[in-house]
């Protein structure tokens, strides 16, 4: 053929252009062609625009020789997926590694190794059912998380090392962890024992709140949706869908594109509002935990007087819901004062406490409860300049699934017992209750 | 050596009046696309280029935007011949029309450029890529390949060339899945 090393240099970079598939064709047509297809300069642009690898590594995370070899052996693990599907999946987990690595590594030391082909089909087998294409792409990468001993420090720090992570109002903890295979196992028949289901149906439970507080996801294999079971669940199996019905695309197809189930849905959701901030790491101490209410507007309201900044998010309490009559939110407050204090008219007071709250609750857009009461959960926080906010959490029942709360709290400058002004309206300003399209 | 670079036949207006003619009319608002760029091949042709059809060329580009000098040095590319460069220009000038070509256009005049021997198309093939011209590299690549292909007999999986090691290697390529 007489290519000389301009047509070399130049297939090098045609087969860049032409793709893993047609490189690997065309290997076995010469020696030459063998040679130029082996080139390590391709296969690590391929490896790293297919599956972002910049290093040869499996994907359990082990070192390979090379990038061709690397390459090879992806593609041989994962030849029972549509390979779009499982550049999905990888690019959703490696969102979430990325961001527990950097904000919470507890969480990613958590997360289980990959399960195999075999492991899946062994839970398909005792369960009776057929997992969606995405959620068993999900398992493949991490089987969930393993929340028991080794890696832990202390017996409270581990319930609330939940991926997703969950809330806290009075003594309602929620932490909500991914369950690997095994604990799929046992939870399901436990559950689905209970419930009046029917024969043959495919749900099984995929996450749960490590907490002694009863709240479960079930993935309905059958039609690739996630629900969380209210407080209904274990009487009449009253259950929510998590994640909008339309986005769903059938899951046992092996045809179609843009596959898409509930809990590939669900988890890309998750990743995307911790990096975009709308929730957010809390740490109290040394317990660290994965707050849900929102950080971020529209959803989260701020307002400030008298250099009071009052921050107010609610989110929606799923297991505590009866559809036949009531929803339930729960909603974090948060305060603080800047370094220059609390400034009234152009005094600057270097302390103010809190005495009163006024809260307006509202239905859809009627006021279904107006209080005027003392303290904010039997607490009256003094607040100092540029310190940490004080927050608190609290709840309410609605008759809807739709209103708002606002108000306002009454400081006095300086203490309750060392008043050192008149007392001033430090606004709430409102923010919504709804119910969420992605429910966590 | 000044020369202009071959121009298309069916071209129906030099490309400078061209500019005009798109513009209103107020003469103040013309941009710098009339601002002209010297460009010396490996063989010491030198052509004389809109600054827009430089462009193009995103390795120009730096070029121009880390040369202290503001003005009107030629611009030599040490690694593209004049007869290469002079075909790399035919393309940048017909693609930053694109508001006056349709895509059915431009494809057509696509295929027509690539009308070109193999080797030609393999040099052009690491010109745009020196230059920087991503939608070229894929466009000779192309015509480039349909050369090769038909020598080395198509792209069906044959094993013309026994080697266990190379069938080991790529098994992968015929699964089940064509994603």
């Amino acid at each position: 053929m007489g290519l000389d090393s301009v047509g070399d240099l130049a297939l090098n970079i045609i087969l860049t252009k032409l793709g893993p598939k047609e490189t690997a064709k065309v290997s076995s047509v010469s020696k030459r062609f063998k040679d130029l297809a082996s080139e390590e300069s391709l296969w690590s642009l391929f490896c790293l625009r297919d599956l972002d690898l910049s290093a040869p590594l499996d994907h359990h995370g082990n070192p390979l020789p090379s990038f061709k070899a690397t390459y090879k052996l992806w593609r041989e693990a994962f030849c029972m997926y549509p390979w779009s599907l499982v550049k999905r999946v990888k690019s959703c987990w490696d969102r979430l590694n990325s961001w527990f690595t950097t904000n919470f590594p507890e969480v990613k030391a958590t997360l289980g190794r990959g399960a195999s082909e075999g492991e899946i089909q062994e839970l398909e087998r005792i369960l009776k059912v057929k997992l969606p294409l995405p959620t068993r792409l999900l398992y493949r990468f991490h089987d969930g998380q393993n929340l028991t001993g080794e890696n832990l420090n202390t017996d409270a720090a581990d319930c609330l090392l939940g991926l997703i992570g969950g809330y806290c109002f009075y003594d309602h903890l929620v932490n909500v962890y991914l369950l690997p295979l095994h604990e799929v196992i046992l939870e399901t028949r436990e559950i689905v024992r209970h419930l009046d289901l029917p024969n043959g149906s495919q749900f099984i439970v995929v996450a749960a709140s490590s907490s002694y507080i009863g709240k479960f996801f079930f993935l309905n294999c059958s039609d690739g949706q996630l629900y969380v079971g209210t407080q209904n669940l274990l009487t009449i199996g009253e259950m929510i869908p998590c994640v909008p019905q339309t986005l769903i695309s059938p899951v046992h197809d092996f045809n179609i594109d843009q596959q898409q189930d509930a809990m590939l849905l669900w988890l890309e959701e998750h990743g995307h509002r911790l990096h975009n901030g709308m929730i957010k790491l809390r740490d109290e101490g040394n317990i660290k935990s994965i707050s849900l209410f929102p950080e971020e507007s529209p959803l989260c309201s701020t307002a400030v007087t008298n250099g009071v900044k009052v921050r107010a998010s609610a989110i929606f309490v799923p297991e505590a819901v009866d559809l036949s009559r009531k929803y339930l939110f729960a909603y974090s407050i948060r305060m603080s004062l800047p370094p220059e204090g609390c400034i009234i008219n152009g005094m600057r007071f270097s302390s103010c406490q809190l005495h009163l709250r006024h809260w307006v609750i509202r239905a859809d857009d009627t006021v279904v409860s107006n209080v005027n009461s003392e303290a904010v959960i039997g607490k009256f926080p003094l607040l100092l300049p540029g310190e940490k906010e004080f927050v608190y959490e609290s709840c309410t029942p609605l008759r809807s699934p739709t209103g708002s709360v606002e108000g306002s709290f009454t400081f006095v400058p300086g203490r309750l017992t060392d008043p050192q002004g008149r007392p001033f309206e430090a606004e709430v300003a409102r923010f919504p209750l709804q119910l969420p399209d992605y429910i966590f | 050596m000044l020369c202009q670079y071959p121009r298309d036949n069916n071209k129906i207006v030099p490309s400078s009046q061209k500019t005009s003619a798109r513009k209103s009319s107020d003469e103040k608002s013309m941009p710098s696309s009339s601002k002209k760029i010297t460009l010396r091949s490996s063989d010491g042709e030198t052509f004389e280029v809109e600054e827009a059809v430089a462009l193009e060329s995103k390795t120009i580009k730096l070029m121009i935007e880390e040369s202290s000098s503001s003005n009107q040095e030629a611009i030599t590319l040490p690694i593209v011949s004049g007869n290469i460069l002079a075909k790399v220009l035919q393309y940048c000038e017909k693609h930053i029309e694109d508001d006056r070509s349709t895509a059915k256009e431009l494809r057509s005049w696509d295929a027509d450029f690539v009308k070109l021997d193999k080797d030609t198309l393999f040099q052009l093939v690491l010109a745009a890529t020196y230059l920087g011209i991503e939608r070229l590299v894929g466009l000779a690549s192309e015509g480039a390949w349909s050369k090769v292909r038909p020598e080395i007999g198509g792209l069906g999986f044959r094993k013309k060339y026994e080697d266990q090691e190379v069938e080991m290697g790529y098994l992968w390529v015929s699964g089940s899945y064509t994603g």
